[in-house]
């Protein structure tokens, strides 16, 4: 016993018997038993909408085809009606030459997309108006004609009309259709026009110009110039020139709308009862 | 350390005052716009009239060599009677004017016809019991104006007297 003892106590006997010890238990077939805590809840679910606000420019005049709608618009929903974002867009053409005299029928509307969250708006409209020539004016996209405009030529000449009010002229203020006209910001190019109620989600303004004409005075606007032999030449002004008509629509929040027409459109206004008045 | 305590105090005194400042505001705001272009206007009228007799007639034929369409009158001055009655143009006042306006490249004719009356032989004045022929003068001026447009599209009537009186205005 004393030897047995004696032998077991050596230290290769004792390194052996955890090795056999390690080898055993690497290779053996029980496993060790685990126990996890398992909790399911019930579904909760929560949906929130954002707010949005988005506004529509919508077209309407006598097209060869008949057509008229959304010509541009903020809204990030597909809009199937919306056209190619330019206005007068197949108007003139062999069937229907520009004649100056002649009224044009080109309305004009504002319009608040029908779309979740689309919050209650107001707006406003700058309409310019200036002469381009034709032979600069080629190939350039929209908004790069306005460097090529034709600064002497007189923008007054284009005529934008609301029923019998031609926009523009007089004292400004109310021009019909619940727009008000800003004086102050008026100039022979520019005219800034509020829309005086709050425009809801699907709500369509009613119009804020309905004609275009162009002035016949433009053919009687010349140069003569006379040369050593006492040969006068006569050049028409307007010859080779093309109008632009340009529309722009801004829209702010209907909360607090004083203050945002105040941060956004640099323009004091009063809201009593939902109406909008300029300052 | 008295340096970095008065640092300290310094950073403490920044985080204090900015935490006085009032918030920032945003506003729901948006925009939208478009352009469109007319097309080019194109004025210039010229006219060109070449005249012909034959028969005791003679005949104007004025042609429009311009680009827009113009209005058309003719007056006669005559030593003898003339018949200056035409298809397509009317009398009013001491004018004869075309019906419609001339489009660019068209063309329009205006004939004098001499009549013959007591004293005359084809028309030509003789003097009284003689074979001799007396001179005789038929002159045929004419004017074109550029065309007027009223707000339905449809031009002004060719003898408005508007039309005849526009000025052009020189720079």
């Amino acid at each position: 016993m004393k030897k047995l003892r004696k032998f077991l106590a050596t230290p290769g006997v004792s390194l052996c018997a955890i090795a056999l010890g390690i080898l055993l238990l690497g290779t053996s077939t029980i496993g060790g038993a685990r126990a996890a805590i398992v909790y399911d809840s019930a579904y909760y679910t929560a949906q929130v909408t954002l707010q949005h606000i988005h506004v529509n420019l919508v077209e309407t005049n006598e097209k060869a085809d008949g057509k008229g709608g959304v010509v541009t618009t903020t809204n990030t929903v597909t809009d199937e009606n919306a056209q190619t974002g330019a206005l007068l867009n197949g108007y003139f053409d062999a069937n229907n030459t520009l004649r100056p005299g002649q009224q044009y029928a080109e309305t004009l509307q504002v319009q608040n997309p029908e779309a979740a969250g689309n919050i209650n708006e107001y707006v406003r409209v700058t309409l310019r108006r200036y002469w381009v020539d034709e032979d600069k004016v080629e190939d350039k996209p929209n908004y790069e004609r306005k460097d090529l405009k034709e600064t002497d030529l007189d923008p007054t000449l284009i005529h934008l009309m609301l029923g019998n009010t031609e926009l523009g002229t007089g004292d400004g203020g109310n021009v019909g259709n619940g727009w008000i006209e800003d004086k102050s910001a008026r100039t022979d190019e520019r005219i800034v026009l509020y829309y005086s109620q709050q425009l809801a989600p699907g709500e369509t303004t009613p119009a804020l110009m309905d004609t275009l004409c162009i002035d016949g005075k433009v053919g009687l606007k010349v140069e003569q110039t006379v040369d050593a032999n006492n040969v006068v030449t006569t050049t028409y002004q307007y010859d080779g020139k093309q109008f632009v008509l340009e529309a722009k629509v801004d829209a702010i929040q209907n909360n607090h709308a004083e203050y945002a027409a105040l941060s956004a459109w640099g323009r004091a206004v009063t809201i009593t009862d939902g109406t909008l008045s300029l300052n | 350390m008295k340096r970095a305590h008065k640092l300290l105090v310094l950073v403490a005194l920044v985080l204090a005052l900015t935490t006085m400042l009032p918030g920032a505001l945003a506003y729901f705001t948006t925009n939208t716009g478009a352009q469109g272009v007319g097309p080019a206007l194109a004025f210039g009228t010229s006219t060109t009239g070449t005249e012909t007799v034959k028969d005791w007639v003679k005949t104007l034929t004025v042609t429009n060599d311009g680009v827009q369409d113009v209005y058309l009158r003719a007056k006669v001055f005559a030593d003898v009677t003339v018949d200056a009655t035409n298809e397509g143009w009317t009398l009013s006042g001491d004018c004869y004017y075309y019906n419609k306006p001339l489009a660019p490249a068209d063309a329009a004719t205006f004939e004098v016809e001499i009549k013959g009356e007591d004293g005359t032989v084809n028309g030509a004045p003789f003097a009284p019991g003689t074979d001799e022929a007396l001179p005789f003068d038929v002159t045929i001026v004419y004017e074109t104006a550029p065309v007027r447009y009223q707000a339905n599209g449809q031009h002004y009537l060719p003898a408005d007297p508007g039309n005849w009186i526009q000025q052009i205005e020189t720079k």
